[in-house]
Order: C-alpha cells, then structure tokens, then sequence
C-alpha cells in the first residue's frame, strides 16, 4: 500500500514510540527520531552527520551490523533481540528491525533501523516467570496447571505417588516437590535410581545389608530405604526393577518392613516411596515383566507429566528460567535468547523434553558470553532446520508457493491439528484448506 | 639516569579504528608510550569474547590504560579493580587515539552524547 504523498513524513516518526534511525550508504546518521534520542540519551544535533557505529553503540556493531547484513542480502530483519550499551555504562535490551533504503531507480541509498526498547517488558516477564513458578517447577500450562491444583493435597498424603511420563519431563522435580510441600520435608529425600545398578548392587543399596551378609561385608550398612526414616525415598526408573526386588518392595510397601541382606529380622521404615518410570508399566505388567500386585500398590496417586511438546507455551518461561540459573552459574551476563532463537525452539519437538532445552541452552553459554542467544550459538542440529527472522530471505519460489509451504508445514508442525496450525499462522480455517487443496 | 619507564596503553579495536563497544572489539592493539614518543608494543587478536577472558589478558599485558568505545559498567569495574585506567567512550583511528592520548586531549574523540569524566581524560 503506497504512502500518501502529501503526509508530513517528519511529524510521522517524531510521534511513533520506537526509536528510529536512517543512513546514508557512508553509515552516516542523517535522520534520528525523537524515541531514539531517548532511548539512546544522544540528542538529534550530536547524532545526525556521525557514523552510526558510534551513536548506536550495539552489539552488534563491529562487524556484525543489520543494515549492512540487509544491504549485503536484499532481505529484512525484523525483532532481532540485541542490546546496547548508554553512556553511564548500563546495558539496554532492544528488539531491532532493519532494511534498505532505496531510491525512485532502485538504487540502495542506505538503509533505516527501528529498535523498540525491551526493558519494561523482559521486568514484566521475569514477574510473570515467578507467578508461574511451583516449588522448583516452571510452567503455566493448562496440563501443568491442573497437577499444581492437586499437587498440594496429594503431597500432605502419605500415599505412595506414581510419576509417569518421557525421559526428561522433570520427574524427579517433581518428587522433591511432593517431598517438600509434605509434612516430610524436614526429613531426608533419598533418590534411587534403580535403572543405573545391576541387580545385587541394588538390593544392597535400597535394603542394607548386616556384616557378614557376603565376603567383603565387615560392617553394617543402612540401605536407601533407612537412610530415608521419616522421610521420601523416591525410586526412579522404577519400571527396570528387577523381579526378586519387585517382590521385596511390595512387601514393603505393604507391611513398612523389609530384611536387609543377611538380616534374620524385619527392619521397620516409616518411608514414603515416591516412584517414577517412562516405561508403559501397564504394557509390562500384561508383559510379565512387572508384577502386577506392585503396580497397584504404586498406582495409589498417578501423575501423568506432560512432554514439552505438548506444552510449548512454557519453553518462554523456561528458557528464562535456564538463561537466569547458567548466568548464576557460570558468572555470564546473556539476557536471554533472541526473537527468532525462541521462535526456533518454540517449533522443535523436543524428544528429549525440558533437559533437551537445558542442554541446548548449556551449549549456547559456551559460545556467547553476554548479550542475546543467536542462532549461531545453538548446536548444530538445531541450526539445520532455522528458519531465519528475515522476512523474506532465504524464501524462494512465487509468494503463493510460500504461503502453500507454510501452511503445510504449519499442519506437520501441530501433528495434522489444523486449527492448531491456523492460530500459529494466523489464518483463518477456509484460508488454510484453500491453501492446502491449491496444487503446487 | 635512568630511562623513564613506559606506559603500556591498549586499544580495543575494530579492523583498524576504536571499536564502537569494548566487548566487540576484534584485537587489542598495545602501544608503549616513552618519551613522550609512541612504540607498537604488539597485537592480541581475540577468539573469545568471554570478558574475564579479556581482562585476563589485558593483565598478562601489562596494559597501564584501555582505550576504548563504550563499555559496560561491569566490564569497566572489574579492569579498574585489577588496576587497569579505562578510558572509554572514545571514538577514531588507531593513530588518533594514541595520538589523543599523548597529547592529553582525550576528550576530543569523545562519542556523539558523551562526555567524558574528568578523571578520565
């Protein structure tokens, strides 16, 4: 849609909210709107006829400037996240767009920048982050959501809890919470992971054993199950628990009593036994392979923990939740990831859940030191399928084969749901069948 | 008599001008000033952009002075601490900024909306 002409351009970008700025093909400033002169705190008469680099002071000046990558690309950027630094040394977070400016012949005469100051609202989700917060748990999620309503009751229970779902989706997380909204939580929390010892290892772990039990068994050793007295043993990958101590769990689960290695009397324990698996424990237990008594003596409270894809809404929330502990850790200052990182990760399926997104965070630490996560800083694997913020770079084909294209992917994206890939899109349902039913 | 001792001043630079935020800069050029005449002292370029990293390598330089663009109030803290002067908010060539710095007239490459403190001019 054309500007009309008899518009006082000027008065048009004095008034807008985002801070401005255009250049000539020299980087010199020759036009700084009102919001840029106070979101920078560099006047008009100190900008104009100064190379950009030196007003602007982002960073991403120094070799990796916007305008120059749209000049150089004959594309557009937009909400790129970076910051910039203000003259009493404090680092501001700005979201930019960026493009080329060109004249009547086509000629590039320079290039125009907008960035949008982000400090109100990165203050405005580190409070939404704490309202979203449970014990150590971070989500907002309708799925998450309904386990923090009753997450309260079951933990004050003494019933034995069963945490159920994929690898990584915080199970033992979530253990701790129950432990430490319980009337337990001054007690110990004792964590088993009963996938990672062979078979006797394990029973000697969980149950003790007294001297003499076997050759090298000089003294006594209190097993998991003792060293949890008053408190929550919480045994994890329970579904790889081998079948002699399937049988000695049940027992103690029913009785509160169990036999260390050697014994000759029953030891008591008042243990809560909190149990977690990413196996399908029904499909073993028609299998044989787990017991079925045991099954439902932990199947007394099931929670189902939903996978990170099925609850994308709390990757933004996470992703800050991550950038805060790593910077907390490593004494970095990253403020975050950049527009189209997130976007990026808000697509990925995440097979390996919320430790998947830690692990590509941790590897983005190693590459960028401070300032915004780019695409560049992510692993490789995740790079292949970018996509980047440039409006239209990288897009080939007619403007309807991009659209046909987007709306396919939209659909595979959200598994087939196309109501799912209309709201991703912004499109309405008949746009989206006319886009999926038109040939190539 | 014996020789005055040099003062060993860096530049955090971009290609061949100051670069316009410290943290970018892409080497660090070390001149040593004696006599009031200026010598190259050498030329660290930087792989990591790490700032402990930085200012490690600063130290292991003996640098007396940064001259440099801008800076985060961080970053400049923790040089100043390790008894590093910094002299930011800076803008120009290599040789303008050693020549600056000579002349004691620092100030007149200050940045667009700068103005330095008078300690650091």
């Amino acid at each position: 849609m054309p500007f009309p002409r008899n518009l006082p351009l000027e008065d048009v970008f004095a008034s807008i909210a985002d801070g401005l700025f255009t250049v000539d093909a020299d980087w010199n400033i020759t036009y700084f709107n009102e919001s840029a002169q106070r979101i920078t705190g560099v006047s008009y008469a100190e900008a104009v006829g100064r190379k950009c680099w030196d007003v602007f002071r982002s960073s991403l000046c120094d070799g990796n400037c916007a305008v120059d990558h749209c000049l150089r690309r004959g594309v557009s950027i937009t909400n790129k996240s970076i910051f910039i630094i203000k003259n009493d040394g404090s680092r501001l977070p700005v979201s930019i767009s960026a493009s080329a400016l060109t004249n009547s012949d086509g000629e590039v005469v320079g290039g125009v920048e907008t960035f949008r100051d982000l400090t109100e609202i990165q203050a405005m989700r580190r409070k939404v982050k704490d309202l979203y917060r449970f014990e150590d748990i971070v989500g907002h999620s309708p799925s998450l959501d309904r386990i923090f309503r009753i997450l309260p009751q079951v933990s004050s229970s003494q019933a034995t809890t069963l945490l159920l779902g994929e690898s990584g989706t915080g199970k033992e997380l979530f253990a701790r919470a129950i432990h430490s909204l319980s009337p337990r939580r001054d007690k110990p929390f004792v964590p088993v992971n009963c996938g990672a010892l062979p078979e006797n290892l394990l029973e000697s772990e969980l149950f003790g054993y007294k001297a003499g039990a076997f050759t090298d068994a000089r003294h006594d050793k209190p097993g998991r199950l003792e060293m949890a007295e008053g408190g929550t043993v919480f045994l994890d990958e329970i579904g790889d628990l081998p079948g002699p101590l399937q049988v000695k769990l049940l027992r103690f689960l029913q009785e509160k009593t169990f036999e260390p290695l050697g014994g000759v009397a029953p030891v008591r324990a008042d243990v809560r036994v909190v149990a977690a698996t990413n196996r399908d424990l029904e499909k073993r237990v028609a299998d044989g392979r787990f017991r079925q008594d045991l099954f439902y003596r932990l199947n007394v409270v099931t929670f189902h923990l939903p996978p990170l894809r099925e609850r994308r809404e709390d990757i933004p929330l996470l992703v800050e939740h991550f950038v805060e502990q790593f910077n907390a850790i490593q004494g970095k200052q990253v403020q975050g990831v950049s527009e189209d990182v997130l976007l990026l990760l808000l697509r990925h399926d995440f097979p390996g859940n919320v430790r998947e997104l830690e692990n590509i965070l941790e590897y983005a630490f190693i590459l960028c030191s401070s300032g915004f996560i780019q695409q560049e800083h992510l692993p490789d694997s995740l790079q292949a399928g970018a996509e980047p913020a440039a409006s239209a770079g990288g897009l080939h084909g007619t403007l309807e084969e991009i659209k046909r294209r987007a709306a396919r992917h939209a659909v595979e994206r959200n598994q087939g749901r196309r109501m799912a890939a209309c709201r991703e899109l912004g499109i309405t349902k008949d746009t989206l069948r006319r886009l999926l039913d038109s040939k190539e | 008599m014996t020789p005055e001792s040099p003062t060993r001043i860096c530049l955090a630079c971009y290609k061949d001008r100051l670069a316009s935020v410290c943290e970018n800069a892409d080497r660090y050029k070390l001149f040593d000033i004696r006599d009031n005449d200026i010598y190259p002292a050498g030329l660290l370029s930087l792989p990591s952009k790490d700032p402990m990293d930085r200012t490690s390598a600063i130290l292991a330089c003996g640098v007396s002075y940064l001259l440099c663009g801008a800076i985060g109030a961080d970053t400049r803290a923790r040089l100043e601490r390790a008894g590093v002067g910094v002299r930011p908010w800076l803008t120009g060539s290599v040789a303008q900024a050693v020549s600056a710095f000579r002349r004691g007239n620092l100030a007149d490459l200050a940045m667009p909306g700068c103005r330095p403190r008078r300690e650091d001019i």
